[in-house]
Formats: structure tokens, C-alpha cells, sequence
């Protein structure tokens, strides 16, 4: 039997682009599959793929994950410089934001751009074509080098300019700190892809710490910052005399000295160290590039336990969740979709970020007083720190709007009223918000030395919660939770208004709360208003 | 023309990590043959599929597509065959003209070869209407006929189709039937894993029935009729891959 011509046209390339495609095929890359790849891998990262995943959100509705962690780091230099210029040394100030290049960029590369390296997706379209291995490594370490360079400029830029003008600063500064910065950025990112590469699966592990460490990192710099701006004591000036022992014996303090001394030969070796360790790791990679991303993105077997929902009194007590069936099923459903998907938790948890950095700030200012005592200005923080609080809690329901395991959402259309909502938001808010409350109240009623007064501090506070992620909940939680990508369509500004309302709600009765803090028994029956209030409300139909 | 069948298969075993789902799985295909592929939901016809292309690693066994092995001659065997997975393999923020262009340029079509082939394929598929939307904007049967215009965009001798009918309309069945037909008649080798054992009766010249990670039929589809009382193919695969026979099956045909 006769096959049909075979495909003949695997064709001649233009005489333009000969040179350039002998180097690759030198390299063993084939030129033309290579350019179609990097251009698609871009054009897909810059529709916002990642941010839309990592947060459920339409790809329409959300900021491209490059503008937003490229934004983010130039704000994050900017402040950097801000606090360290003309109060440091040139030396400390060289160091410092190398150190914060390599830990930003490191981070980055193993939670923003992780999709850029090993996917699911490009496995499952790209996997049967006729590409190399080769060819498909080198393009997606090229889409990733594209972004490692821009995130770099964006953690470079301001503190080439502001360094140079330090009166200390070698006059080659402008030069050497940025191929410094590269360097530094080249061996980080270099060390994330050999860290990749040796985890395997467990890469969802090492990305969750990587994103924590990235959380703890912004907020240690952005609070920090403002708290040495606020300060003003010399303290930063101490500090950078006399940096502690392991600072000192950093690879990015030695570099730091010889761009601010303007010794080119540390950059050199550095450059010269990123450059062959780049390259090693690019090359290793490309040689078992399939294997590699085949262990990565290979869907493990996962089994779970049967779903847990109470079914006595005793059982509900243990579970502390206590209600009608249906929002004991809701919970119990919205504590398996907790447990199982990390993405969740991270979001869920990083709403903290701010009541935690204002308690932080408040306690470091010794401005955190209990109400009713102080001056005004010394008992901000004790009011603003509930309120914060209450508008995180809203945040966190934010999440619960979709989920990995949005497979089971057609369940809940049938069931869904205010028991299936109340179910929900009593998880967030009894498993996860109150044990970090309650903690907060121990921490609070230590450092004012009056537990009475930190007992009621945390019931006032507490019901300004519940008061205000019940009526949050009534407008976020419309519709069942677990759907795979929310359906906003002209809600899409349900989210900002309801964080708005919530805000205003919180600062009404924190206001409130100022006001009846002074009159004796106060707080108390605010307090008892607000939970019956959050009660009335979790029950409207 | 050909020495060589257009695929063989012999002694395949899969597994995912320490579990094989599929053991010592054997047959050839003829040029010019549509063989369809059947079996129950986790028989590991997908599985076998994705393993002939070079996606799924295997565990022990030879794989020949067009004479080329799809792991130690990749880039040669991929250029053999077109295959469309289950899943579609597509780009979920690409549009469906964007998709065909980049599979030209990894099939490393001439420009003006790629622009007339997509073309064709565009009206073949029928995919015109939506050539410009993002694939997740795009139903199940229209993602289907975009997967299927990418796959076959190269003009591969050997298709191998992972359910390729699955969500396409009574037009696109009709459509997709009838190329298939021709493909054949061309000397092409067609061989699709599918449910619709009506279409598959009508339109293959034989049948492999996998059961149980094992091949429990491999016949014409002439001759497995001939076995059923009531010359259906539904009651032939029903007897033959009931799960009550377990897995230590031998073909039966």
C-alpha cells in the first residue's frame, strides 16, 4: 500500500537568519523552534497566566505577575535606599542591597517565575512535538532570564543612582554595582535552578518557604524601614559600624566593599563566578531537561482520609465548631479544602501581614497602650491593630471565593444559604483567626502586666471581628465558594468595595470604641453588643 | 513501500512509580490501517498513547513509529506522527491562530507552506469563527477542533488521536470521519482511542481492546462482529473486559 509523501519541507532557512541559526545549532538548539518558543512562553507570561492561578482571579482582572513583583522591588529599593542613604557607610550600603538582590531574587525564582521553568501545561502541549531537549530548555531559561533581568534592573536601578552620590562611594560605583548586582542575581538565580533541579517533587515545600521568607523579607523591610526613619536614634548608625559576625563573612558584604572601596577585581572574580556557574547550571539543565521537568510536573497519587464532620456535641466541641449540620458540613468541606491546598493557606495566613506589622511597630515605639489609658496618640496602635485585624479577616475570605477543588462546587449550588455561609466563615474565623487572636491577647495582657484589661481588649476586638466578617461574608460569599475561577462579570469590583465597606465599618466602631473606653464598663458592653450584633447578622437571611 | 509497519509495539509495561498499569502490551499497524482502540476508563489507553509519542516514560518494551523510536530518535519520530491528547495540548492563553503558527514553526513548516496549510486546516476544522479568542474562552468542541487543526497541521503519515471525538458536534464527527477515511485511503495509518463504538464499527478496519493494562483483543472488526449474537461491538467489549476476569488476562483474539 502506497504512504502518502512524507513531509518534505523541513525547510531551507532565510540567508538573515543562517549565522544566527549555525551558533545554535552549534549549541544544538534548533533556531527556529527556539525563537516560536521564547515568543509564546512571553506572550503567555505577559497575559498574566501565573498571578490569575496563584490567586484565582481572572486573568483579565489581574496585574501580570513581572509588572507587579517588578513594581514591588523597585518600591522595595527605593525605601532601601531612603533609610540607608547618608546614614551608612558606602560599604553597608552596597552590601546590604546585594544581600536583599540575592534573597529577593532567589525567592522570585522559585515562586513567581516557577511556571517559567517546569509546567504542567507546557509538558501536556509541547511534550510530543519535535523539539530537543535542548532546544526547549534553552528557550524556557531564556523566558527566564528576560524576567531575572528585569526584576534585577527594577533592584538595581536606585541604588546605582543613590549610591554614587555617597560621599564615600568610589567614583566607579555607577559601574561596578551594577555588574555586581547581576553577578549576584545570576548566582542566585543560578542556585534556585540547581535547588529545583535536586527537589523534585517536593518543590510545592521549598516554594511555600520561598514565598514565606519573600512575605517576612518585604515586611521586615518596609516596616523596619519606617520604624528606623521613625526612630532616628543612631541606631541604624550602630549597627552599621559594627554589623553582627555572620553579616560580616557574607559573599555579598565582600563584594559590597570591594564596589564601594572600587576594587574591580572582586566584581570581576564575582562576574566571572556567575558567569561559569550560570553556565555549568544552564548546561546541566539542558541535558536532562525532560527528565527533570518530567519529575516536576509527573501529578503524584494522592489518597485522603474520609471528610470529617461532627456529629455530636462533644465531636463539634473537639472540632470547635459547633452549629446546624449544614455549616458543620461547610466547615468541615472548607477545612479539607484548607488542609489540602497550600496555595490557600498562604493567602489565607499572609492577610496577617499588616495587624501583626502595626502590633510589631505599635510595641517597638511603646505605643501600644491599653485603652482607656495614655495619651491619645500612645493608644493608636491598641485601637488600629483590632481594626486591621478585622478588614485581614475579610481579606482571607477573599480566597475561599475559589479553590484547586472547585470540582465540588456544583455540590453546593443546591444547599447553599446562610447556614452554608455561616459554616464557612466560622472556620476562617474559629480556626484560624482566633487562636492567633488569642495569642495576641496573651502577648498584649504581658506587656501591659493587667489581664483584665487584655481580656476585654480581646472580646471588644473580637467582636469587631465577627461583626464585620459576618457582614463582609453576606456580600463576598453570594455564591458557593470552591468555584474554579470566580464569575465577578460586572462584580469585579465586589472585592475593593466590600474591603472599603468593611474598612469603614471596622474604623466606625473602633471610633466607637475610643469614645465608651473611658466611661467605666465600657468596653464591656460594646463588647457584648458587638457579638450579639456579628450573631444577628451571621443569621440574615 | 514500506518494510516496516507504520507502528509496533512490543512488550510495552508502564507505571506510575512502584504501580504498572500497563503489562507486556504487543501489536503492529499496517499502512493504510485505522485501528481503533478500546477500553474501559483506566484500561491504559491513554497511558499506551502517550508512551508511543514519547511523553510517558515506559518501563520496559520497544516503540517504532515509521521505523524511528519517539525516545532515542525523538526529534525524527515526532515529525512521523501527529497526535492529539485527551486534554487538548493546548495553550490556555494562546488564541487558535497563535497555536497554528507556533506549530508550524516547530514542525519547521516553510512560511509559505505553514501559511497555506493553516489556512486549509482553518476551514477544514472550521475553526474561522473563533480564530482570534484565547483558548479558555473556547467550548470543549471548539478546543477539540483546534487540538485536532494543530495536530495533523504538519501532515503526519502516522495520527495517533487520544478520543478525538469527544465533545465535537454531530457536523464535526461527520467531519473528522471522513478525513480519517481519506487519511487512510491515502496509505496513512490512523489509530484513535474512543468510546463511540457505533463510529468505530463503521469507520475502523481492525480494533485492539485493552482491559486491565493487557491487550484482550486484537482483530478485525469483521471478525470480533462475527462473535457477538447480536453483531455489536458494545457486547463484545462488555464480554471482554467485564472486571470480574481480573488482570490475568490473555488475548482472547
Amino acid at each position: 500500500m502506497n504512504s502518502p509523501a512524507p513531509n518534505s519541507a523541513r525547510t531551507a532557512v532565510p540567508r538573515s537568519e543562517a549565522a544566527g541559526d549555525r551558533f545554535w545549532a552549534r549549541l544544538g538548539v534548533q533556531s527556529r523552534s527556539f525563537r516560536a518558543l521564547v515568543f509564546n512562553y512571553l506572550l503567555i507570561d505577559l497575559r498574566a497566566q501565573t498571578y490569575a492561578q496563584a490567586t484565582n482571579s481572572k486573568p483579565g482582572d489581574a496585574i501580570p505577575p513581572l509588572y507587579w513583583v517588578v513594581s514591588q522591588f523597585l518600591a522595595l529599593s527605593l525605601l532601601l535606599c531612603a533609610v540607608l542613604t547618608a546614614r551608612v557607610p558606602a560599604e553597608f550600603l552596597a552590601a546590604t542591597h546585594l544581600l536583599v538582590t540575592a534573597v529577593m531574587v532567589f525567592s522570585a525564582v522559585l515562586v513567581e517565575f516557577h511556571e517559567a521553568l517546569f509546567s504542567v501545561e507546557d509538558f501536556r502541549v509541547l511534550g510530543h512535538r519535535p523539539v530537543t531537549d535542548r532546544t526547549w530548555a534553552f528557550a524556557r531559561l531564556t523566558n527566564l532570564g528576560v524576567y531575572i533581568g528585569l526584576v534585577t534592573l527594577s533592584l538595581t536601578i536606585f541604588p546605582t543612582i543613590v549610591g554614587a552620590s555617597q560621599p564615600d562611594a568610589a567614583w566607579s560605583w555607577g559601574v561596578l554595582y551594577p555588574v555586581a548586582s547581576l553577578s549576584v542575581a545570576m548566582v542566585a538565580t543560578a542556585v534556585a535552578l540547581l535547588v529545583a533541579r535536586t527537589a523534585g517533587t517536593p518543590l510545592e515545600g521549598l516554594r511555600r518557604i520561598a514565598s514565606w521568607v519573600q512575605i517576612i523579607g518585604i515586611l521586615v523591610l518596609f516596616y523596619g524601614g519606617q520604624l528606623m526613619l521613625r526612630k532616628g536614634s543612631g541606631e541604624l548608625e550602630m549597627l552599621a559600624s559594627r554589623p553582627p559576625t555572620w553579616f560580616g563573612v557574607l559573599p555579598t558584604t565582600w563584594l559590597g566593599g570591594g564596589v564601594a572601596r572600587g576594587a574591580s577585581t572582586h566584581v570581576i572574580i564575582a562576574a566571572l563566578f556567575a558567569l561559569v556557574l550560570s553556565a555549568m547550571v544552564v548546561l546541566r539543565l539542558a541535558a536532562s531537561w525532560r527528565g527533570v521537568a518530567h519529575v516536576v510536573t509527573i501529578p503524584r497519587r494522592v489518597e485522603y482520609a474520609p471528610l470529617r464532620i461532627a456529629h455530636s456535641l462533644s465531636e463539634s466541641l473537639r472540632l470547635g465548631l459547633i452549629g446546624d449540620r449544614t455549616s458543620r458540613t461547610l466547615a468541615a468541606l472548607t477545612s479539607r479544602v484548607f488542609a489540602r491546598d497550600g496555595d490557600l493557606r498562604t493567602r489565607v495566613y499572609a492577610t496577617l501581614a499588616l495587624p501583626v506589622a502595626g502590633a510589631v511597630l505599635g510595641v517597638l515605639t511603646d505605643q501600644y497602650a491599653a485603652p482607656g489609658t495614655g495619651t491619645l496618640g500612645q493608644q493608636v496602635p491598641s485601637f488600629a491593630v483590632p481594626m486591621l485585624f478585622a478588614v485581614a479577616v475579610v481579606q482571607g475570605l477573599i480566597p475561599l471565593l475559589s479553590s484547586r477543588d472547585h470540582a465540588a462546587a456544583w455540590r453546593l449550588h443546591a444547599t447553599w444559604g446562610p447556614e452554608a455561609r455561616r459554616g464557612v466563615v466560622s472556620y476562617l474565623l474559629f480556626r484560624v483567626y482566633l487562636p492567633i487572636w488569642g495569642l495576641h491577647a496573651l502577648l498584649v495582657a504581658g506587656l501591659w502586666g493587667d489581664a483584665l484589661a487584655a481580656v476585654e481588649y480581646a472580646f471588644v476586638g473580637w467582636g469587631m471581628v465577627l461583626v464585620t466578617a459576618h457582614l463582609a461574608a453576606r456580600r463576598l460569599l453570594s455564591a458557593p465558594i470552591l468555584c474554579r475561577s470566580p464569575r465577578l462579570g460586572s462584580g469585579a469590583v465586589v472585592h475593593p468595595v466590600t474591603l472599603l465597606i468593611s474598612s469603614m465599618v471596622a474604623t466606625a466602631i473602633g471610633a466607637l470604641w475610643s469614645a465608651v473606653s473611658l466611661m467605666p464598663g465600657g468596653g464591656w458592653l460594646l463588647g457584648v453588643t458587638l457579638f450579639v450584633g456579628g450573631h444577628i447578622v451571621a443569621r440574615m437571611r | 513501500m514500506h518494510e516496516l509497519p507504520a507502528i509496533v509495539v512490543s512488550g510495552l509495561s508502564v507505571a506510575y512509580g512502584d504501580t504498572e498499569v500497563v503489562h507486556g502490551v504487543d501489536f503492529s499497524i499496517g499502512w493504510g490501517e485505522i485501528c481503533g482502540y478500546l477500553g474501559p476508563n483506566g484500561a491504559g489507553k491513554s497511558t499506551t498513547l502517550r508512551a508511543m509519542v514519547g511523553v510517558q516514560p515506559v518501563r520496559f518494551g520497544e516503540i517504532r513509529i515509521s521505523g524511528c523510536c519517539p525516545f532515542t530518535e525523538a526529534v525524527a519520530a515526532r515529525q512521523q506522527f501527529g497526535f492529539v491528547p485527551d486534554t487538548g495540548g493546548l495553550f490556555s492563553l494562546l488564541t487558535p491562530s497563535e497555536h497554528l503558527a507556533f506549530v508550524a514553526d516547530l514542525h519547521e513548516l516553510p512560511r509559505e507552506v505553514a501559511a497555506s496549510r493553516i489556512e486549509q486546516a482553518v476551514g477544514r476544522f472550521g475553526i474561522s469563527d473563533f480564530l482570534n479568542r484565547r483558548v479558555d474562552s473556547l467550548s470543549t468542541g471548539q478546543r477539540q477542533r483546534v487540538a485536532l487543526a494543530c495536530g495533523l497541521l504538519h501532515e503526519p503519515r502516522v495520527w495517533i488521536l487520544d478520543e478525538p471525538m469527544s465533545g465535537l458536534d454531530i457536523d464535526g464527527v461527520m467531519t473528522l470521519r471522513s478525513l480519517l477515511r481519506e487519511h487512510a485511503d491515502r496509505g496513512g495509518t490512523v489509530l484513535y482511542s474512543s468510546h463511540l463504538l457505533d463510529v468505530v464499527e463503521r469507520l475502523c478496519d481492525r480494533t485492539l481492546i485493552l482491559a486491565a493494562g493487557r491487550v484482550v483483543a486484537d482483530a478485525p472488526v469483521a471478525d470480533l462482529l462475527s462473535l457477538a449474537s447480536d453483531r455489536r461491538l458494545e457486547t463484545i467489549c462488555h464480554e471482554l473486559t467485564r472486571p470480574e476476569l481480573g488482570t490475568d488476562r490473555s488475548p482472547s483474539f
